[in-house]
């Protein structure tokens, strides 16, 4: 299972360094996700890609790690809670990340993120990335997107309308479809820029 | 609706705390509502981009939306999608039909200047074509000759973002170029020129430049300024950038803050 692959069993730069989360402190977790280990391993998957949007929406500069602090300090806890705890296993993990929040405001703040730089080379490799990345899509989601992102202001607003009846789906579907697919060329472009300075 | 406006609220920090609890607790548990957030971080990116936001909103995006982690690489995706729908959507494949008819009126302009000689009316137009390109080289070559540097190293810049530390764009300047192009990111073009001024880290004039006109490169506008690499040693630097007002005043559009690192 490829979560297992991903989940950082020794955070480096953890706030807490005392310890490690371990394999079997890991299928601890899983466990107490759910009994089903597939779908405790999407939970998991779930609930670290929210808090680290969370961390990053309030603004911290290192989302990924607060979030793994925040998994480990669960884990570490499981023994103590799991026969006890009852409703959505992820309120817990929300209240121990306001506690990881709280304690990151309280140290000195970490450096600032080094900007991202856009040098017209780098924007030009990002428009060959998009090009490709585009190429791959079906003809339908391609045409999708060409149609989705092509007006401005106001004329975009009767563009989608128009759009999503033509589709015959309501303007929210079409705003989700159209988002899952500029999703996936966000991912596909971030990967092949990846690829390129590897 | 009602959720779609707290979500943007939350977005750009401005949604009350006991409110933002609640959302955040929700974000967790509630796949539909995650991703509702990053459809919003997303039409948040793109009004952004295409300056259909309020003044006041556009500053909050820029003070609080932007600094938060991943969002500068969203804009820069989101910019390159623009060009690239712009460039190759719909609106694009109605354009080479302009062209296409624009070629057709000028062959049936020929056509009807040389009704019997379309050989002769082709060899004028294939010398008349040879003359432009050829008066156009001169003209540039000339031009280039006099006032062009024949080296020039172009970094973009992004407004709003001058009191924001991971906001400012670090460079060091390359040894052996005769400009730095100092491109100016515009959301829209909407003035007649524009003038920008380069100041140092003590607020003291490097250098004016007026009458500045947009372009449009990689699918954006932008504004280019052209600096001597010898004025600008290591340091922090922001440009102020006006633009002129079909009434004459001088606008205020912002900062662009900079730093040269040393070689």
């Amino acid at each position: 299972m490829h979560v297992l692959a991903q989940c950082r069993l020794s955070p480096a730069n953890s706030m807490n360094k005392n310890w490690d989360l371990t394999r079997e402190s890991f299928e601890a977790l899983l466990a107490w996700l759910d009994p089903n280990r597939e779908v405790a391993g999407q939970k998991y998957e779930d609930i670290r890609t929210r808090l680290i949007k969370i961390f990053a929406c309030r603004g911290c500069y290192e989302p990924e790690d607060l979030a793994d602090e925040t998994i480990n300090r669960v884990t570490n806890k499981l023994e103590e809670i799991e026969a006890t705890f009852i409703g959505e296993r992820a309120r817990y993990f929300y209240g121990v990340a306001n506690k990881v929040h709280l304690e990151y405001l309280r140290k000195k703040p970490a450096p600032p993120l080094p900007a991202v730089t856009n040098t017209s080379e780098e924007a030009e490799r990002r428009y060959r990335c998009l090009d490709l990345c585009a190429s791959k899509l079906t003809p339908e989601n391609r045409e999708l997107v060409f149609q989705y992102y092509q007006e401005e202001k106001r004329a975009k607003i009767e563009h989608r309308k128009h759009l999503a009846d033509r589709l015959g789906i309501a303007v929210n579907a079409l705003r989700i479809r159209a988002h899952r697919i500029r999703k996936s060329l966000q991912d596909c472009v971030r990967e092949c820029l990846e690829e390129a300075t590897a | 609706m009602e959720t779609q406006q707290a979500i943007r609220q939350y977005l750009l920090g401005i949604l009350a705390q006991e409110q933002s609890v609640e959302l955040e607790e929700r974000l967790l548990i509630d796949r539909e509502l995650y991703e509702e957030l990053l459809i919003a971080e997303d039409e948040l990116v793109d009004q952004f981009l295409s300056g259909e936001m309020p003044g006041a909103e556009r500053e909050t995006v820029e003070k609080h939306f932007l600094r938060a982690p991943g969002r500068q690489e969203q804009l820069l995706f989101a910019r390159t999608l623009k060009k690239y729908v712009s460039t190759n959507g719909p609106q694009a494949v109605k354009n080479p039909g302009v062209q296409q008819k624009t070629a057709d009126e000028r062959r049936s302009w020929l056509s009807r200047l040389f009704p019997r000689y379309p050989a002769l009316a082709f060899s004028l137009a294939g010398a008349l074509v040879l003359i432009i390109v050829g008066g156009i080289w001169l003209a540039n070559r000339i031009s280039n000759g006099r006032n062009a540097p024949q080296a020039v190293w172009a970094i973009e810049l992004t407004p709003g973002l001058q009191r924001d530390v991971g906001g400012i764009k670090n460079f060091a300047i390359p040894a052996n170029i005769d400009a730095v192009r100092l491109q100016l990111d515009l959301p829209e073009s909407q003035y007649q020129s524009y003038e920008a001024i380069v100041l140092d880290v003590d607020g003291r004039s490097v250098i004016t430049r007026k009458n500045l006109k947009a372009q449009s490169v990689n699918g954006h506008q932008i504004v280019p300024l052209d600096v001597d690499p010898a004025l600008l040693t290591p340091g922090d630097y922001r440009v102020k950038l006006s633009g002129l007002s079909a009434s004459g005043s001088l606008e205020n559009l912002g900062s662009y803050p900079f730093k040269v690192l040393k070689k």
